[in-house]
């Protein structure tokens, strides 16, 4: 058994997050991009890309997720995944598969993408539609389809809540349908344009029962064929998701201009000022950078996950969310039935539960 | 989107195997290939070998290492034992705990969907 790389005392990143850009053309209510999208420009250019990835190699990282946004609003994505893969990085693009042809898929998979992840709203077509905000349904299915006739294997993500979570035999059937190798069925997580319409998307309890004894039993039964993961929504739990595996320790998040977060939604907490590979490089920024620090390992915790035997578990939980709903990013995550403030939590399910309750949908502005 | 590069899978291995798995238990007659989702590499900062997939990634050992490098859909389990056994030519081993090695980490493999099917 080989030990486990360090770099100083900082530990060793494996996944790189490569958000390219915020652009896309869909503007679904879920969005996990940060809501003043306006305030974010002056996107990192092909050149910083590449060096970037470069950098990320010599850290540690094995493994780049390009992402967005829409990544393929980017006309430089074929040359980042050429570069990629030179630096040999399992390279992953995670679309909505708008706007895509046939021919530029070829192309990108003869530049040597890994995996291809397509997310889809519902396997109803008027409704993902309307979910998505913009026609596309139709289209990514064909798209799912091109993945897989051109021998890239395929994970077909799935956002679930209260509008599609009753779905998920026809989700299943249609994964198989276009031959996906994964199906990624994760509940909504309330942060950026999913918190603005938590009332419209928290589903009910019975809902996700049904749906999670739904997906096991299509998990036993494709196990082997097709990987079914349901990713449990945090808002009916006890204890809160071990988020990103702990901040700033496994995965090393970069946003379209540049600042190296460690998530996608850390800049919703604005105590913190990112650095950006505009100005440092990528490992001075891992090993350095104040906000990478400021919740890096167990130091910052308070009680009750100070002398929690789960601390080194799901470390305290997400930092966003704690900030979100409690206005300290260093609390207990609520979704913790121990936090003292874990009331929010069930009082956002109570209110969303209630029939009368107004659902109208905020889409994802531009 | 949660992701894990650090799980480990260690052989021999003692992973009780589940009633539900049992069927994913390989024969010595089977032909193991890496699933084409799956990418082996060799990990230039720690020397050892890594298997990475969408999400996730695991450290091998390097007993590991040199049965999922035979894992090439050209190698019945007998035969990516037998070759093991011959590899550490000189050393004691029991050429049928290898085997049962062997079995038990494609059994692995396979459970968590890394062998073409
Ligand atoms: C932000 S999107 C960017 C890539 C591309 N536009 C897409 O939708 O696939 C990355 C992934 O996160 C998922 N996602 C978006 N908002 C989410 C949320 N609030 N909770 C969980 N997953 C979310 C999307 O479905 C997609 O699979
Ligand atoms: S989740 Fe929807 S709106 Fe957000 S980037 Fe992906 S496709 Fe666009
Ligand atoms: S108290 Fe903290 S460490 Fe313990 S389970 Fe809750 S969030 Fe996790």
């Amino acid at each position: 058994m080989t030990a486990q790389a360090e770099i100083g005392a900082a530990p060793r990143p494996y996944t790189l997050i490569a958000e390219l850009t915020y652009r896309c053309p869909l503007r679904c209510p879920y969005c996990s991009n940060p809501t003043n999208l306006a305030a974010h420009d002056g996107e990192l250019s092909t050149e910083e890309w590449s060096r970037v990835l470069g950098e990320a190699e010599a850290l540690g990282v094995v493994q780049v997720h390009f992402t967005g946004g829409e990544p393929l609003a980017r006309k430089d994505l074929e040359p980042l995944v050429s570069r990629a893969r030179e630096l040999g990085l399992y390279t992953n693009l995670v679309t909505s598969g708008v706007p895509l042809t046939k021919e530029r898929l070829a192309g990108l998979v003869e530049r040597g993408i890994d995996h291809v992840q397509v997310s889809i709203q519902s396997a109803r077509p008027e409704r993902a539609d309307a979910i998505a905000g913009y026609s596309a349904h139709p289209h990514k299915i064909e798209v799912m389809r091109w993945v897989t006739e051109l021998g890239i294997p395929l994970t077909m993500n799935v956002v679930l809540h209260r509008e599609n979570l009753d779905e998920i035999d026809e989700l299943v059937a249609l994964a198989e349908d276009v031959g996906a190798s994964r199906l990624e069925l994760a509940n909504t997580q309330y942060v950026a344009w999913a918190l603005k319409n938590r009332d419209a998307l928290l589903p009910t309890k019975e809902q996700l029962d049904r749906a999670a004894v739904t997906a096991a039993r299509h998990k036993a039964r494709l196990q082997g064929k097709m990987d079914v993961l349901f990713v449990k929504p945090d808002y009916f739990g006890t204890t809160p998701k071990a988020c990103m595996d702990g901040w700033a320790r496994r995965f090393v998040h970069i946003i379209p201009d540049g600042r190296v977060l460690p998530c996608h939604a850390a800049t919703s907490i604005p105590q913190l000022t990112f650095d950006s590979v505009k100005e440092r490089s990528l490992a001075d920024i891992w090993t350095s950078s104040k906000a990478l620090l400021a919740y890096r390992g167990e130091a910052w915790m308070p009680e009750p996950c100070k002398s929690c035997d789960r601390r080194n578990v799901d470390f305290g939980g997400c930092r966003c969310q704690a900030f979100a709903l409690t206005g300290d990013a260093s609390a207990t995550d609520p979704a913790c039935q121990l936090s003292p403030h874990h009331r929010l939590i069930e009082e956002a399910r109570l209110r969303a539960a209630q029939p009368d309750v107004p659902r109208r949908w905020v889409y994802r502005g531009r | 989107m949660s992701a894990k590069v650090d799980e480990r899978v260690e052989t021999p291995g003692d992973v009780p195997l589940e009633p539900s798995a049992r069927s994913l238990e390989p024969s010595p007659s089977f032909v193991p290939r890496l699933a084409k989702k799956a990418r082996l590499r060799h990990d230039r900062h720690s020397g050892g070998w890594m298997i990475i997939y969408p999400e996730r990634g695991l450290t091998l050992n390097e007993s590991a290492a040199e049965i999922v490098k035979r894992c090439d859909g050209t190698r019945t389990v007998a035969q990516i034992a037998a070759e093991i056994v011959r590899a550490i030519d000189g050393q004691e081993v029991d050429p049928a705990q290898v085997e049962r090695d062997v079995v038990e980490l494609v059994g692995e493999l396979a459970r968590k969907g890394l062998l073409e099917r």
